[in-house]
């Protein structure tokens, strides 16, 4: 069962504290929705689940073992990584840019099952007929599900998104949240994404994590559990009110309560 | 969870896969767009190669174009006709050739590595500081008559061993914590400006004779090659641009990004420490020998890549087929254009190369760098 742990989680950039002790066990197949203010940490602890970036104190465990203990190239098959944005230095094609996603067998010969999940994903997001144009060509939008492919086709127990949503439009934001949920559920992986959306996070997410000023723990739990009124307005300084919709809540902004 | 089906569809798919006839059409259509790029390879091989056979013919004793392949035939297989074309073809011309194509291979090959690497496109044997640290080892031996050994390769050594001086600094550079792609290019330009600076001082005392010879050696020629030469040279350049193209999809995602290609499997730090190493030394086993020839590292990985498009894969093999191809031509029009003079093939590369990478990035309209 794919699990990450984290205990007693710290870490500071250059001195700077971003998170504090944070203490998170996420176990078993689902979607974990993480939302919280803006520099709050939420990309940094993340980063801290796959190796990107190592805690100043504090553990990070995935399946069990602490981080550290696995190479770049295991933890790479294993978790499944979307960043935010993507800048190609220089840009390639768009099957070319998902097929680096698949740690091809052969150096030499096409693996047409590598070709072939590329082009499945692409076919998913509606990006087939642009497989063969460039990656410059492509909006933010279009360039946001290129990168989701590629952390698709690898085809990892656990999948770890960056705000995979952040440049779609609501249609594409609904799609792409209930596809993960979905994939979870059908796959048994473990998909871990930032969102800013509270509504999306509420209505998709198994499980939501919530990080507060100054890099601290919050709640972590079911969408009922924790997405509040009260919790909103500790977090963000939003008053708010709540409606159920499908049994899942439903956030009414108000006003922001400060500045 | 209600109207959900449509997103369950697309789930299902994802995960039982598509039909058949859709398969080999995908997989029919991503052949094609290899075959293309691979057909653009085997042009410039095929241009290099009939190149080579022209390059050989001419000169002031004159073998047809025809001949040339039979006699290279004939020596290989020991069955020498006639020892005067035998000796011109074998020992005074086929090295020439040799020499350049392994130097075009090289220096293409380089560039593309450390554009890759570097994530900048102008980044080459020059920007990163291997051509002037050459070129300071052949002034302090030729102008000083300091060379760290003796004999007649003092030159060739100075040049190789100095050129390694700033590869030992972007190393040392990228080895520093928080040390970004611009760190390590900025400390390439900075020790190529202390030893452009240094190489101008040491002229200032030079001998007439000794000025000429830098600048012979500094316009970068291909006369004089001889079979020990091209030999150390493919040492050097044949295991190390073997290295560079298996790494090819590793290099592919370094440009993804330092954190991304860390997420895709690559030990970013040591992967980059390491390809420069190999770059750099591939790179100092050709310049000793040849001078600095210019352009070629950096405009032959950006025409390659106006065909055939940034996948490291294929833009290695097109790049050294490229460089190869453009820098025979450049020798063959060298030695042609003002016989029995001979304008040196660093000179060439930059009249042929410069308008023609300009016409290909004024026509090719989409930015593709």
């Amino acid at each position: 069962m794919p699990s990450i742990r984290t205990e007693s989680l710290c870490f500071s950039y250059g001195g700077n504290d971003i998170l504090h002790d944070i203490d998170l066990d996420i176990e078993g197949k689902g979607l974990v929705c993480i939302i919280g203010p803006n520099g709050v940490g939420k990309s940094t602890l993340i980063k801290c689940f796959n190796g990107l970036l190592r805690p100043t104190s504090g553990t990070v465990s995935v399946n069990g073992r602490p981080v550290g203990d696995y190479s770049v190239k295991e933890l790479s098959e294993l978790i499944g990584y979307v960043p935010s944005s993507t800048t190609m230095s220089f840009p390639m094609s768009v099957i070319d840019s998902v097929l680096l996603g698949r740690d091809s067998k052969s150096k030499w010969k096409l693996d047409p099952s590598d070709v072939l999940a590329a082009y499945r994903a692409l076919k998913v997001m509606r990006l087939d007929d642009m497989a063969l144009r460039n990656c410059n060509a492509l909006s933010a939008g279009q360039m946001q599900k290129v990168n989701i492919c590629r952390g698709l086709v690898r085809d990892s127990d656990i999948f770890i998104l960056d705000e995979p949503t952040s440049n779609l439009d609501i249609k594409h934001q609904i799609f792409i949240t209930n596809f993960l949920q979905i994939l979870a559920e059908e796959s048994g992986r473990l998909i871990v994404m930032i969102s800013h959306d509270l509504n999306i996070a509420a209505r998709f997410a198994d499980k939501v994590v919530v990080l507060k000023e100054p890099g601290v723990l919050c709640a972590y739990g079911r969408p009922e559990e924790v997405i509040t009124e009260e919790m909103i307005r500790d977090v963000y300084s939003v008053s708010s009110r709540i409606i159920a919709h499908d049994g899942r809540p439903h956030v009414i902004l108000d006003y922001a309560e400060n500045w | 969870m209600r109207g959900d089906e449509p997103v369950r569809d697309a789930v299902a798919f994802w995960l039982d896969g598509d039909d058949e006839v859709s398969n080999e059409k995908h997989l029919g259509e991503y052949r094609r767009f290899t075959l293309s790029k691979i057909l653009f390879i085997f042009a410039c091989a095929i241009v290099a190669l009939l190149v080579s056979g022209y390059a050989i013919s001419v000169g002031e004793y004159s073998i047809s174009f025809l001949d040339t392949y039979i006699r290279i035939w004939e020596h290989v297989t020991g069955n020498i006709v006639d020892i005067t074309d035998d000796y011109v073809v074998w020992e005074l011309r086929l090295p020439r050739v040799l020499g350049g194509i392994l130097a075009g291979i090289a220096l293409s090959v380089c560039g593309v590595s450390m554009q890759s690497m570097l994530k900048n496109p102008l980044a080459d044997t020059y920007t990163t500081g291997i051509s002037s640290g050459a070129s300071l080892g052949a002034t302090l031996a030729i102008c000083a008559g300091f060379s760290l050994m003796e004999g007649p390769y003092a030159i060739v050594i100075n040049a190789f061993l100095f050129s390694l001086v700033p590869m030992m600094m972007i190393l040392a550079v990228s080895r520093m914590n928080n040390s970004s792609v611009t760190t390590i290019i900025m400390a390439g330009i900075a020790v190529m400006y202390i030893f452009n600076a240094c190489n101008t001082v040491l002229k200032l005392w030079a001998t007439d004779e000794a000025l000429a010879n830098v600048y012979y050696w500094s316009v970068g020629s291909l006369t004089g090659l001889s079979w020990s030469d091209v030999a150390v040279m493919a040492v050097f350049v044949v295991p190390g641009v073997a290295a560079i193209q298996l790494v090819s999809d590793k290099m592919n995602k370094m440009s993804m990004g330092d954190e991304n290609a860390r997420a895709l499997g690559v030990d970013v730090e040591r992967f980059r420490l390491l390809c420069l190493l190999v770059t750099s030394l591939v790179a100092a086993s050709v310049v000793c020998f040849t001078g600095l020839i210019g352009f070629v590292g950096l405009v032959c990985p950006h025409i390659a890549r106006i065909f055939i498009g940034s996948d490291n894969r294929l833009l290695i093999p097109a790049s050294a087929s490229c460089g190869a191809a453009l820098l025979l031509v450049s020798d063959v029009i060298g030695r042609v254009v003002i016989a029995p003079n001979t304008l040196q093939v660093g000179v060439v590369t930059a009249f042929i190369g410069g308008p023609m990478f300009l016409y290909l990035v004024v026509k090719n309209k989409q930015t593709r760098w």
